[in-house]
């Protein structure tokens, strides 16, 4: 987050005339950032154009004048008529970016070689993106629908805050991908149905496990660094605290039920009525 | 209603709020979380109001609405907390406030500034919500002679002039974001004929997407990208010890309040334009009018109040089209309008027949949101910038976990998640792309009015489109349309440009060959 920026509205381009484009193609500081708009506009328009391509093919599906559960329809109420405008909308807006990204490649060397460019992020930034996609994605794809709730949210929040507080970078890669293999050890433990039948909670054992093997393999990197070993106990602390009080909090304040309540959370269960049945 | 009956009414609903224990909790509660959310950089006041929905969803609608309210008003005020500490804007709202409460906080004046901004975020929350309880009544009873041909053109417009006022780079960006979040609103079965459209056989797609997710998707989850993938390092916080309200500052700058409220609630007004662009507009005019204009960027209070102002009177503006005509003034008040429609009230129109007195009650509420915000911020500032401290790859994965809470606890449906996500990716790169994201949510919450009042619309006048333009509402919003649309295009600019330039050239031949100037040509 860069510090405060210039009022928007004198930021925004004059218009796309062939002149302005020849200026944005001379040396400015400006034109890093230019260049890496205008690319990603080729590639979004041309996205764009299929998608709404798409959207008006499949809009040609919709009753536009024949009837539907009993109805005559016209265009005027048809349900095609909106997903017509807007996909046709679409289609030309999408036309008019693409067209405006190639008259600039076209000042600037031509359309195949600002393609042909790679963005101005570097490697590090990449890798950090990645791995913010992975955790999020391995957390919401594999382990919300099979692994208790509790389970999946520490070892999440404790993988990810590990990873982005200790701004180790090999801490943060070894994390990225050891989630990316438990996400995708749980997601085929998922499919073997016969799983469930022999263990009770075989999904929150291997995710236990896989804590577990966590908290070794970190502690292994990390060993020898001092500053690395406080932050690495904070983190672990503050994963566990606010996934505690989530859990709590939703499930026993809200009676909000959660994704998925396996072995830890039917633990709390029994903790709840032992409470309950001594009051 | 009369006016002494709305009176009875406004203080009967203070007086009702203030005393209950569990009312006033949520209210004091609600106002600091939104302060925490406004404060961190990276969270942003709908991604509160969005989570405080879920939290919110079973409890009565007087509740729901005080915490809402709470977390939009706090959440405005709180961003000013980052810009004057450490120069970072915590919402875009109070990106005008770094410009001279940095400077005041580098000169050991970060109490005062906060001060200030505190005192500033009051009075323009309060006239802001005076202008709403005015002016509201006049639009709802002009709104019930709306038909379906003004309401279509209404969203259309609100979409459009959006797009139009929040695009950073090609202004067709922000249209074409319009038009895929009206295109998410296309999806399901259509509200006239059941008809599934975009489902591709998906069962959890036939009711539509929920607002929730989408809007936690869009504005939680690229956020968390970006911030964390960006190696944010925030410096520490300038030091604060107590605030001052500095009423003399205030009441020497009572004009530019005044004005700025009004900017503000003029831009508020405006479908899908948020609080950001009010602070700047109000910023410029205040320096413009200024005696000390070159002082501007270095510490002036009147940026500061002037910014502060106008952003928090931006909800009392947003609310007047969200609540009469059920077409949000921006980001947070589209979250409110999912919340309101979840808790069974329909904004618009038809509001001040079905809940009478609503807006009234809606007034009282604002009144106490901001006077808990006013003390939570003079007594608790000092406290909430200690969180300032607290790293971000430690905050950011906690609200990355609210978020999942929050997406899947109103529906309960695993599906929301994925939604989400998808959702999140795909908002992270029209980010990055420089597409607005307001248009986006605008059309999708305008998306299905704008398809039903077309075809009812058409339906009633057998297909022919003569009505939209006799009719006189319907008429002006499509002139304002065209209008805002050609003024874009390149050609109509240099047009423009031309035939003002003429203009000038004639006036200044007109001058010189006048012989009462005493020049002769």
């Amino acid at each position: 987050m860069r510090p405060a920026p210039g009022p928007t509205e004198a930021e925004r381009p004059e218009g796309t005339g062939h002149a302005q484009l020849a200026e944005e193609a001379s040396a400015t500081p400006t034109d890093i950032e230019q260049r890496n708009l205008r690319r990603s506009d080729l590639k979004a328009g041309l996205l764009l154009c299929l998608l709404s391509l798409a959207m008006l093919w499949k809009a040609g599906e919709f009753p536009l004048a024949d009837s539907y559960g009993g109805v005559q329809n016209a265009w005027y109420v048809s349900p095609a008529l909106m997903p017509l405008i807007v996909g046709s909308a679409l289609l030309i807006l999408s036309l008019v970016l693409t067209a405006n990204a190639v008259r600039y490649a076209q000042l600037t060397g031509g359309a195949a070689k600002l393609l042909r460019e790679s963005g101005a992020k570097n490697v590090e930034y990449r890798v950090r993106l990645s791995a913010v996609v992975l955790f999020f994605s391995g957390f919401i794809y594999a382990f919300t629908p099979n692994v208790d709730f509790f389970i999946a949210t520490l070892l999440f929040l404790s993988c990810f805050v590990v990873s982005f507080y200790l701004e180790l970078p090999a801490v943060l890669r070894f994390n990225a991908l050891f989630y990316l293999v438990s996400s995708v050890a749980v997601a085929l433990a998922s499919q073997v149905a016969v799983l469930e039948q022999t263990i009770h909670y075989p999904l929150d054992i291997l995710a236990g496990s896989f804590f577990l093997a966590f908290l070794t393999l970190n502690v292994r990197m990390i060993w020898s660094e001092r500053g690395a070993q406080v932050k690495f106990v904070r983190a672990l602390s503050v994963s566990s605290a606010v996934t505690l009080i989530v859990v709590v909090i939703f499930k026993y304040g809200l009676l909000v039920p959660l994704p998925t309540e396996g072995a830890a959370i039917r633990g709390m269960d029994s903790i709840q009525a032992m409470i309950r049945g001594s009051r | 209603m009369d006016v002494l009956d709305q009176l009875g009414v406004f203080f009967t609903s203070i007086a009702g709020i203030a005393s209950q224990p569990t009312n006033f909790l949520v209210l004091l509660g609600a106002t600091l979380s939104g302060i925490l959310f406004g404060a961190l950089p990276g969270l942003t006041a709908t991604l509160g109001v969005a989570l405080l929905t879920s939290l919110t969803y079973g409890m009565p609608v007087d509740t729901a609405l005080i915490a809402l309210l709470g977390m939009y008003v706090g959440a405005i005020y709180g961003g000013s907390y980052p810009s004057i500490l450490i120069n970072i804007p915590g919402t875009a709202a109070a990106a005008a406030t770094a410009m001279d409460g940095y400077p005041l906080a580098q000169r050991g004046e970060g109490g005062r500034a906060l001060g200030l901004t505190t005192t500033a975020s009051f009075i323009g929350t309060v006239l802001g919500l005076v202008v709403l309880a005015v002016a509201a009544p006049l639009i709802a009873s002009l709104a019930l002679k709306f038909t379906s041909f003004e309401f279509f053109v209404l969203a259309f417009f609100g979409i459009t002039i959006s797009g139009t006022l929040t695009s950073k780079d090609l202004v067709y960006k922000g249209w074409i974001a319009g038009l895929l979040g009206l295109a998410l609103a296309l999806i399901g079965r259509d509200s006239l004929q059941s008809f599934p459209r975009y489902t591709f056989g998906f069962s959890e797609l036939d009711g539509g997407l929920d607002v929730v997710p989408v809007l936690i998707g869009a504005f939680g989850v690229p956020q968390i990208m970006d911030v964390l993938s960006k190696k944010l390092s925030l410096t520490k916080p300038k030091r604060v010890k107590r605030l001052l309200p500095e009423f003399g500052a205030i009441v020497k700058n009572l004009h530019h309040i005044v004005r700025s409220a009004m900017i503000g609630v003029g831009i508020g007004s405006v479908p899908g334009v948020g609080e950001d662009i009010a602070g700047w507009v109000s910023y410029g005019a205040a320096k413009n009018s200024s005696k000390n204009a070159d002082k501007f960027g270095q510490g002036e209070p009147t940026g500061l109040i002037s910014s502060e102002t106008a952003n928090n009177a931006c909800i009392g503006g947003a609310l007047i089209p969200l609540l009469t005509l059920g077409i949000p003034g921006s980001p947070p008040a589209a979250m409110l309008l999912g919340a309101l429609m979840l808790h069974g009230v329909q904004p618009g129109p038809m509001l001040p027949v079905e809940h009478p007195d609503f807006l009234v009650r809606v007034t009282a509420i604002l009144v106490l949101a901001s006077l808990s915000m006013w003390i939570c911020g003079m007594l608790l500032a000092p406290q909430v910038i200690k969180l300032l401290r607290v790293p971000t790859g430690i905050f950011l994965p906690i609200v990355g976990v609210l978020c999942v809470v929050g997406s899947y606890a109103l529906g309960l449906n695993q599906f929301n998640l994925y939604l989400m996500m998808i959702v999140g990716i795909a908002a992270y790169a029209l980010q990055q792309m420089q597409y607005p994201i307001s248009p986006l949510v605008i059309g999708l919450i305008l998306g299905p009015m704008a398809d039903e009042n077309l075809r009812r619309a058409l339906m009633v006048s057998k297909g022919s489109l003569l009505p939209f333009f006799t009719r006189p509402v319907s008429l002006f919003f499509i002139a304002i349309t065209v209008l805002v649309v050609l003024s874009q295009l390149p050609w109509t600019r240099s047009l423009m440009r031309t035939v003002v330039q003429s203009f000038v050239g004639l006036l200044r031949r007109g001058r010189a060959s006048n012989p009462l100037n005493g020049d002769h040509s």
